[in-house]
């Protein structure tokens, strides 16, 4: 074993130690189905700022952010801005309203506003389906991570990984996950603070890295991306970031609607240290290493050969409790939307709080092993698949939530139509546009599909009035 | 159980066609680096020899092949030559530019040993005459070593009597006083060492080198945020009493 690995080791031991310590504390604090999917609505805007962006950082960031600037430069920082934008609708247009609506999931919200329980049962199936996609991109980090630092199959890490979040997830809830993400953005801000200037000082300035990179490619400092493929990929982690059932279901456990504006305040603090330092952290490794294998070693890579042991055995450690973050989030999500929407609302709409807690953590067991088996095959590099799930999500979600949120327009067709039309676009169009150069992006095809439907079958059923919304407002609350 | 398992193909079909509809375009070549062999001896503060045997197969076609190296504003690279293992001389064509040296050689200039891959001596001389040589500049083809594989060997020698301290680029384990070792899996493209006589190393050159203090400094708001953290969980509980 050497130095990296002991150092890894015992930071691990620690970290693993306080999870169990805060999942202790969230298992003492949950007693029902609320405590557990809302955290009985108590997190304030610190906490709730840290796991919104906790949320969304994640070995999609860490790993496949940083391998992508690895790859392609500094163009794909472009990217960030469009979910940023996807984060000032969610604060207008989504997470107040929702925090107002008081659901406990997605569906839920669906099922009330559009009165359709189709709506409820499609959108659960979605959630499955769609994080699953999700989740193979977590696992699959995370056998990149620790085969780099041991060498051990991917499966066992994949394994580790599994267990870990189980244990706390199926214990504590959105209480334990709550405090844990907070622990784990403050981890992850303060290992990126540290690492780029040592990377920096490594290779001897930012500005040499520049010069040096432009001579391998000048794409690297320049432009990889053209305009119209960088409005794409914004369009798609924008529209799904504020569409996103797992993102949204934070706002749930949150006291109330200013706590939500707040937290997303905090949240943009958190991300634009974090967009800064991934960019540096993954042009710099390219200077320092220009040929890795793959560009999602990039992170793990510069962690082990490069920074200083205890802050490289912490970014890992940061990185692990990343994945960790967001499958414990896709975990919750998924879960509510097999135990709750399917099983407690459609199944057995009279069985008991206990026994939907209970079938809610024997679904968090069972969904965590379904993508071992994708994970496995790596069919892409990590970012990509994180691509793809957004497009799916974005035009799946994103008009049937905003607009139904916003206007009086529209009932039960067109909720089901503008799901089934956008998930059904965006498929056959990334189907069709694999390997064809193109300008237009899945997700485009898939929101303008979604959109198209919405007000189609709108106007055709004439569903939807002001009494329909505000109805649906006041059952939610 | 049919409908259960046509449901389950469904949703395999559509999660794998999902995600075999969209990968990263950030691979470039093909060449793969077989062997690796780097040897960086430091003579005086101001003069490095580097030289490195490696050996690059490719399995599709043959494109130009590059040695890119990092260029230093202080520092000169001199008596740059690159021969095949027959010591013969291959011809190169080269590009200095702000940031990197840049050298082509053709694939048909090297011999070949195996089916389709070729093997060459490169080496060169840093020179700095206005300051001290710490980040030596390696040279880095352009080619990837396989997932898992440690091909990549870099040794230092320092020269008699001296001694290394501080931050080492990339870490080395030091088979005796002067002599330090590695094998990584990918070639960087520098080495940074920071070296001294025996004896005039003073404990300040240990202690602020930037990976202590880096570490340090972590560890330094780890322990301040679990401060922050106790005393007003401390105060939320005094509160909670005082409001019952």
């Amino acid at each position: 074993m050497n130095v990296f690995s002991l150092h890894f080791l015992i930071v691990l031991s620690i970290y693993f130690l306080c999870i169990l310590g805060i999942a202790i504390f969230g298992l003492r604090k949950t007693h029902t189905e609320d405590d557990f999917l809302t955290a009985s609505r108590s997190i304030g805007p610190w906490i709730g700022g840290a796991v919104l962006a906790a949320t969304q950082i994640s070995a999609g960031t860490l790993v496949g952010t940083v391998g992508r600037h690895y790859a392609t430069g500094v163009s794909w920082v472009w990217v960030w801005l469009g979910m940023w934008f996807g984060w000032l609708i969610s604060a207008v247009f989504v997470g107040p309203k929702l925090r107002e609506f008081g659901a406990v999931t997605i569906p839920d919200y669906l099922a009330v506003r559009f009165k359709s329980e189709t709506a409820r049962a499609l959108s659960a199936i979605f959630i499955v389906l769609g994080y699953m996609i999700l989740l193979v991109a977590q696992y699959q980090a995370c056998g990149v991570i620790f085969q780099a630092i041991f060498g051990v199959k991917p499966i066992y890490a994949m394994m580790t990984l599994i267990l870990s979040t189980l244990l706390y997830t199926t214990l504590g809830g959105v209480r334990s996950s709550s405090y844990i993400d907070f622990l784990q953005i403050v981890i992850v801000v303060s290992g990126l603070l540290f690492a780029v200037p040592v990377l920096a000082h490594h290779f001897g300035g930012i500005r040499l890295a520049g010069e040096y990179l432009t001579s391998l490619d000048g794409r690297l400092t320049g432009w990889w991306y053209n305009g119209k493929q960088l409005f794409g990929y914004s369009l798609a982690f924008g529209l799904a970031m504020a569409a996103a059932p797992y993102e949204m279901v934070r706002f749930y456990s949150m006291r109330d609607k200013a706590t939500v504006r707040y937290a997303i305040g905090v949240c943009f603090l958190f991300q634009a240290v974090i967009a800064s330092c991934v960019l540096l952290m993954g042009v710099l490794t390219r200077a320092i290493f220009p040929n890795l294998q793959s560009p999602d070693q990039a992170s793990s890579i510069m962690a082990l050969n490069v920074l200083p042991p205890f802050v490289g055995s912490l970014f890992i450690v940061a990185l692990i409790s990343a994945i960790m973050s967001n499958v414990n989030s896709i975990l919750l999500v998924a879960s509510a939307g097999l135990s709750h929407d399917i099983y407690g609302k459609m199944i057995n709409p009279g069985s008991s709080d206990q026994r939907r807690l209970l079938l809610n953590r024997a679904s968090i067991v069972l969904l965590s092993f379904a993508p071992v088996w994708f994970a496995l095959r790596r069919y892409s590099d990590v970012q990509s698949i994180v691509i793809v799930e957004t497009r799916f999500l974005a035009s799946f979600f994103f008009v049937p939530i905003i607009i139904g949120l916003n206007s009086t327009r529209g009932g039960s067709a067109s909720a089901i139509g503008s799901m089934l039309g956008g998930f059904g676009g965006c498929l056959v169009w990334s189907v069709w546009a694999s390997g064809r150069p193109t300008n237009i992006d899945a997700v485009e095809v898939g929101i303008g599909v979604s959109g198209a439907l919405y007000f189609l079958l709108s106007t055709i059923t004439q569903q939807g009035s002001k009494a329909n919304l505000d109805g649906a407002m006041r059952s939610g609350t | 159980m049919n409908n259960t398992k046509r449901l389950a193909r469904s949703i395999h079909f559509v999660v794998v066609l999902a995600l075999s509809c969209h990968s990263a375009s950030a691979q470039t070549g093909s060449y793969k680096l077989t062997h690796f062999d780097c040897d960086i001896r430091i003579a005086d503060p101001h003069h490095v020899a580097v030289t490195a045997l490696i050996q690059i197969a490719s399995d599709a076609g043959h494109f130009p092949l590059s040695l890119t190296l990092v260029h230093y504003s202080t520092q000169e690279i001199c008596d740059l030559r690159i021969v095949d293992q027959r010591k013969g001389p291959i011809s190169t064509a080269r590009n200095l530019t702000n940031g990197a040296l840049v050298v082509s050689i053709p694939w048909a200039e090297g011999p070949a040993v195996a089916n389709s891959g070729i093997a060459f001596r490169v080496g060169y001389e840093v020179v700095d005459t206005s300051s001290d040589i710490s980040r030596i500049p390696l040279p880095v083809p352009n080619a990837r070593t396989a997932f898992g594989e440690r091909l990549v060997q870099i040794a230092v020698v320092l020269p008699p009597g001296g001694i290394s301290f501080g931050d080492t680029f990339p870490t080395l384990s030091w088979q005796n006083q002067s002599r330090g070792e590695t094998a990584l899996g990918n070639v960087p493209s520098l080495a940074m060492i920071h070296w001294k006589p025996v004896g005039s190393v003073r404990l300040a050159d240990r202690i602020f080198a930037s990976s202590v203090l880096t570490d340090a400094g972590m560890l330094a708001i780890l322990l301040a945020g679990s401060l922050v953290w106790w005393l007003r969980s401390r105060r939320d509980a005094r509160n909670q009493i005082s409001a019952d």
